[in-house]
């Protein structure tokens, strides 16, 4: 019964996955996305027939463990496109600086304005990072790690979705440029965006994710001293 | 023959995984084995120990469904339906915005890094 549930479970997936796919080249509009549009369909079935969150994971596990080497894999267009990283060294510095910094500012000034604890605050510091690293940063700051990871999706499906006219609206036109603002703000979701304007900027965006993902394991404790001591 | 290959491709990068995921248990890093596992990798690209097309199908195969590979981990947000109620609607809000600033901001500056040095070029040429 138990296997019959999991298979069932991914087979759920994969149809919504269809279904969302087919949706996303019918309408080709960023708030498609296939990965929040499956999502949902998946959500809503769950929630239709009653069934828990815990388990759906147990056959939803077997694909989440495909995550990693799919992180994994960005490897290559990063290696595939390293000469359009290597000559900007600076501006992909300073961009990541950039990006852990407003992410910094931004997130402890609205929810202070809005009246959060310093624990919810703590919380939502890692958001613009990918889910593993930002788990761990959250853990180690005292926010709430599986809060920090939901709000991580919110950031994820926020440059998937809106980046889009942002990136019109700004007129960013280099691949570069591009695809850090998605791999820094969004993450691998933002980043698989990202792949879909081009190779190069895919490339920008694992980089930038990467780079984000590790700057801010350093900075925000460092941020945090400065700013709550 | 084209499969074979590409599984065999793939099967090379989980492998990049598991070393990247034992390293990280094995020192004890603060970096997730996934982000290790990338470095290892596109190390041993950069210094032509891997092949390129050892890993090229299989890594446009994992990419290709990474959207997919996403989904479960964001069904979890089911359990997290009553911050978006009530006041936890301006938590989203927030969140929101703060991406899209920080999406803004390290964006431009790339731009403007990036042109200044397309322009340097330029000028070196003339």
């Amino acid at each position: 019964m138990k296997i019959l549930t999991a298979v069932g479970m991914i087979i759920l997936t994969i149809v919504s996955f269809i279904i969302a796919k087919k949706m996303y080249t019918t309408f080709k509009r960023p708030l498609f996305n296939p990965t929040l549009m499956s999502t949902i369909l998946v959500i809503l079935f769950l929630l239709l027939f009653n069934i828990p969150y815990e388990t759906y994971m147990t056959g939803g596990k077997w694909i989440q463990t495909l995550l990693g080497p799919s992180i994994v894999a960005l490897a290559y267009p990063l290696y595939k496109h390293k000469a359009l990283l290597s000559e900007n060294i600076w501006p992909v510095f300073l961009s990541i600086f950039t990006a852990v910094v407003v992410n910094f500012l931004t997130v402890c000034f609205f929810l202070w304005m809005l009246g959060y604890t310093e624990e919810m605050i703590l919380t939502s510091l890692p958001k613009s990072v990918t889910t593993a690293v930002a788990i761990q940063i959250s853990d180690q700051i005292g926010g709430i790690p599986s809060l920090t990871a939901v709000l991580v999706m919110i950031a994820g499906f926020t440059g998937a979705v809106i980046g889009p006219y942002l990136v019109k609206l700004c007129k960013f036109d280099h691949d570069l440029a591009r695809g850090m603002a998605y791999g820094n703000a969004s993450h691998a979701i933002g980043t698989t965006k990202a792949l879909e304007h081009s190779p190069e900027s895919g490339s920008a965006g694992s980089a930038g994710m990467i780079l984000t993902a590790i700057f801010s394991s350093i900075m925000i404790p460092v941020l945090i001293w400065v700013f709550f001591l | 023959m084209r499969v074979l290959t590409t599984f065999l491709q793939t099967a090379l990068i989980f492998l990049f995984y598991f070393a990247g995921q034992f390293i990280q248990n094995w020192f004890n890093l603060p970096i997730p084995g996934s982000i290790i596992g990338l470095l290892l990798l596109f190390l041993l690209l950069t210094l032509n120990i891997i092949p390129e097309n050892w890993v090229k199908d299989g890594a446009n195969l994992l990419l290709s469904l990474m959207m997919f590979f996403f989904v479960p981990a964001t069904v979890g947000i089911m359990n997290y339906f009553h911050i978006f109620q009530g006041k936890g609607i301006l938590l989203v809000m927030a969140i929101i915005l703060s991406t899209c600033l920080v999406f803004i901001g390290s964006g431009y500056i790339c731009e403007k890094g990036t042109k200044q040095t397309v322009k340097e070029k330029e000028n070196y040429m003339a």
